[in-house]
């Protein structure tokens, strides 16, 4: 809409009809020379020469063969287009490109959910997990059966409990979701185990609670200890023997460890989240005062030994891990207390284990997000 | 004066409506992977038919040969996303007097289809990204409830975003058109005010309701008498019907959507539009059911589930933490903060033009260039961030939002 204002001539601010033709003939160079062709270049490359082709980091979504799928995905999974993407969204908004993590406070980043099972980290965080007194027992059954086997083959036998990061850590989860509640699974198979008196399990949530002064006691960005978690952990159980069953062993004390504290690449939840590169791991190494005199020996039925040449006697130590990690990090210190130490990871024969050892002292680490097993085993 | 034998003529019309009718239901019983070879674009093209040969029937206008029905049916801007153009006005537009390939055109299609790319990818699918976020989070099969706040949040995501989809779409297909030299006017304006869900419509792809009113509601009018208060009822209802059954609702919505049905009819008997547009209060309250109705059809249409809109309306709870966290997570995001921003920068033109002031002609290309190079910096950063975390939008445009 054109005027007439003092003798010149006056439209609307925006008059989208009316464009300098010197902007139109820019507009059309730069769409049509530049960016038309760049993008048709990046269409083109990404699907003849794709990375990760079927990668599910990310995104997770499976190729299903049709070409319509296989065109988006492999356009998306051109990696340079990838990581620029997921790290410009983590540094500009701080998300993560999964829904199966979130990022807390300190640089810490947490389960959402567990991607292999049906766990809800954060609905059990806030107490939303379905919970009664049946489904309960049916967990401190299934932990009975699971202690059984080890207990009619001679060994004294628990059940330990490593509660998940954000249990230990409620107050480096988003403020959000406020303070964890006290109706979690773990908190109420505790206080029903306690109240049941079953003995044989061992709940780590107070002992790490009471030990976060220390240091960090997890790594950062998954949900698994770190040396210094485990040494406290390990410490908690040795305390629980009684003196005149401990045998021939060395309790490592506090003083006796030095800690190395380092930056690695993120791990599990940085991963999944695609920020590795740019959201790192802090961990942390153990030295040790005195000299580690043990030998690993290779595994036979999955059982792998260490025997330490600073004893000549006491009691065989068994663990049963869940994770390879876990192992690493218990063993160390447990190979350092005792002569003979065994280590087993996600195994369930027990036949094919007492074949192999006969542990004094069996202890069975599960995950608190694994608590659930118990009962659908039942 | 009609031509031609009316057997043919209603033979013709049903045979396409048909067609238009078996391609629903077909997708009323299946999901869009299971089929992907389903014809893009039938449901505009389609339409085209009816109108070629309504207007051939009436005599407003002419058929030249095979190859002009066969160029206006396949004419590709329009083809996914409209706007819906009618054979006479197609006809009237191609002339080759009225065909202005010029820099100015060309320039402004560009700028329009940029505008367009922004709207649906880096407005409308964040926006309708959030919404699967969190509607996705929430699970009926083990009886969760939606909470108010939730609820809230979901239908302004969905309004805004189904507008800013549709937009850009046809934005994109208005600034190639215009590359052509066939300018075409603008398809959407502003349906969030509207007093009545007529006026939505008439706002929200206004083609199609100006297709629906010449090819449905006329007729009928013509027919049995525009004075009659009982026809322009039927015909309001026939009109309001057939929009949803085209945006793919089922029989089964339609029920659901009955009150907002009878809005419409209401508003056509007894011009509602008019009574509220006078008082301030009415209109106030006519914008706000307005915006809840098409809230509850786009609602319908994007979940193809009316169940979930049932359990919705039928019972609230406080919110479950997941979803209730996926909504807090959007709403204070910093990325919704710039989607806002974003929304405002494409609405600027429109906003400062309705301030109706003038300028001089230099302060209005000071305004075009600035505004023009800042829209350029934001397709370019649109294609290197938005674009690949959505390239289906290149093969499955309405993914979004079924079609």
């Amino acid at each position: 809409m054109e005027k007439e204002k003092n003798g010149a001539k006056t439209s609307e601010p925006f008059s989208c009809e009316k464009m300098p033709r010197a902007l139109c003939i820019v507009m059309t160079i730069v769409f049509v020379g530049l960016l038309l062709s760049f993008s048709i270049n990046i269409l083109i490359s990404s699907y003849f020469d794709p990375d990760d082709f079927y990668d599910d980091y990310y995104d997770g979504e499976e190729q299903d063969g049709i070409f319509l799928s296989d065109f988006a995905d492999s356009f998306y999974k051109g990696t340079g287009v990838r990581d620029f993407v997921v790290n410009a969204d983590y540094l500009f908004y701080g998300n993560l490109r999964s829904d199966s993590v979130l990022l807390g406070k300190n640089g810490f980043i947490f389960d959402v959910y567990d991607v292999d099972g049906d766990y809800n980290y954060i609905a059990d965080y806030v107490g939303e997990s379905l919970t009664d007194e049946t489904y309960l027992a049916s967990i401190a059954e299934g932990i009975a059966a699971v202690r059984r086997p080890f207990i009619e083959a001679g060994s004294q036998c628990s059940v330990v409990v490593i509660p998940n990061a954000q249990t230990v850590y409620g107050e480096l989860m988003p403020d959000y979701f406020g303070e964890i509640s006290n109706n979690t699974v773990l908190k109420r198979l505790t206080a029903y185990m306690n109240k049941t008196n079953a003995d044989g399990y061992f709940d780590m949530t107070d002992v790490l609670l009471a030990a976060k002064d220390d240091g960090q006691l997890y790594n950062n960005t998954e949900n698994s200890l770190n040396s210094l978690g485990a040494y406290y952990v390990y410490r908690a159980l040795i305390d629980k023997i009684p003196a005149d069953e401990r045998g021939e062993m060395r309790v490592i004390n506090r003083k006796d460890i030095s800690l190395n504290y380092h930056n690695t690449e993120g791990k599990t939840l940085a991963r999944r989240a695609g920020i590795e590169a740019l959201h790192f791991n802090r961990t942390v190494s153990v030295d040790f005062s005195f000299s580690q005199n043990y030998s690993i020996f290779p595994r036979i039925n999955g059982v792998e030994k260490t025997y330490n040449t600073d004893f000549s006697g006491g009691s065989v130590i068994h663990l049963e891990c869940i994770t390879e990690w876990d192992k690493i990090m218990l063993r160390e210190y447990f190979s350092n207390s005792f002569r003979t130490v065994s280590c087993r990871v996600g195994a369930t024969d027990i036949k094919n284990l007492f074949e192999t050892i006969a542990p004094d002292r069996t202890y069975i680490f599960v995950h608190e997000y694994q608590l659930s097993t118990f009962a659908d085993a039942n | 004066m009609a031509t031609g034998s009316k057997k043919i003529f209603g033979g013709a019309i049903l045979l396409v409506t048909g067609a238009l009718t078996v391609l629903r239901i077909i997708s009323f019983f299946s999901n869009e992977s299971a089929l992907p070879f389903l014809p893009l674009g039938a449901a505009f093209y389609l339409l085209s038919c009816i109108s070629c040969i309504a207007d051939v029937k009436r005599r407003d206008a002419v058929v030249n040969g095979f190859f002009d029905v066969f160029l206006y049916i396949s004419y590709f801007p329009v083809l996914i996303a409209g706007p819906v153009i009618k054979y006479k006005d197609f006809v009237n537009i191609t002339k080759t007097e009225n065909i202005q390939f010029t820099a100015a055109n060309v320039g402004g299609g560009v700028r329009t289809f940029v505008l367009g790319f922004i709207k649906r990818v880096a407005v409308a699918e964040f926006l309708l990204e959030s919404y699967e976020r969190i509607a996705g989070s929430l699970s009926l099969e083990a009886g969760e409830r939606i909470s108010p706040a939730v609820m809230l949040i979901l239908a302004i995501l969905l309004l805004v975003g189904v507008y800013f989809a549709f937009f850009g779409f046809s934005d994109m297909g208005r600034g190639i058109s215009m590359m052509l030299g066939i300018p075409l006017a603008s398809d959407f304006g502003n349906c969030f005010f509207s007093p009545t869900p007529a006026d939505y419509f008439k706002n929200f792809m206004k083609s199609l309701w100006l297709w629906m009113k010449d090819y449905v509601r006329e007729p009928i009018e013509r027919r049995w008498g525009k004075k009659r208060r009982g026809i322009r009822i039927i015909s309001a209802a026939a009109v309001c019907v057939s929009i949803m059954l085209w945006y793919r609702a089922s029989p089964q919505m339609l029920l659901l959507m009955i009150p907002v049905i009878l809005f419409v009819v209401l508003d056509r008997a007894f011009a509602l539009k008019k009574k509220f547009s006078g008082n301030l209060l009415l209109r106030v309250i006519g914008c706000l059911l307005t915006l809840i109705c098409v809230d509850m059809f786009w609602m319908l249409i994007k979940s193809r589930n009316i169940y979930m809109l049932i359990n919705a309306v039928a019972g609230y709870s406080p919110a479950p933490s997941m979803q209730s966290y996926n909504m807090f997570m959007t709403v204070f995001s910093g990325e919704l903060i710039v989607v806002c921003l974003l929304i405002l920068f494409i609405m600027l033109p429109q906003m400062i033009n309705a301030l109706g002031r003038t300028v001089t002609e230099r302060t209005a290309n000071v305004f075009s260039w600035c505004w023009t190079s800042v829209l350029v910096l934001i397709f370019v950063a649109t294609v290197l961030f938005c674009m690949p975390q959505y390239p289906e939008l290149a093969t499955t445009p309405f993914s979004g939002i079924t079609l």
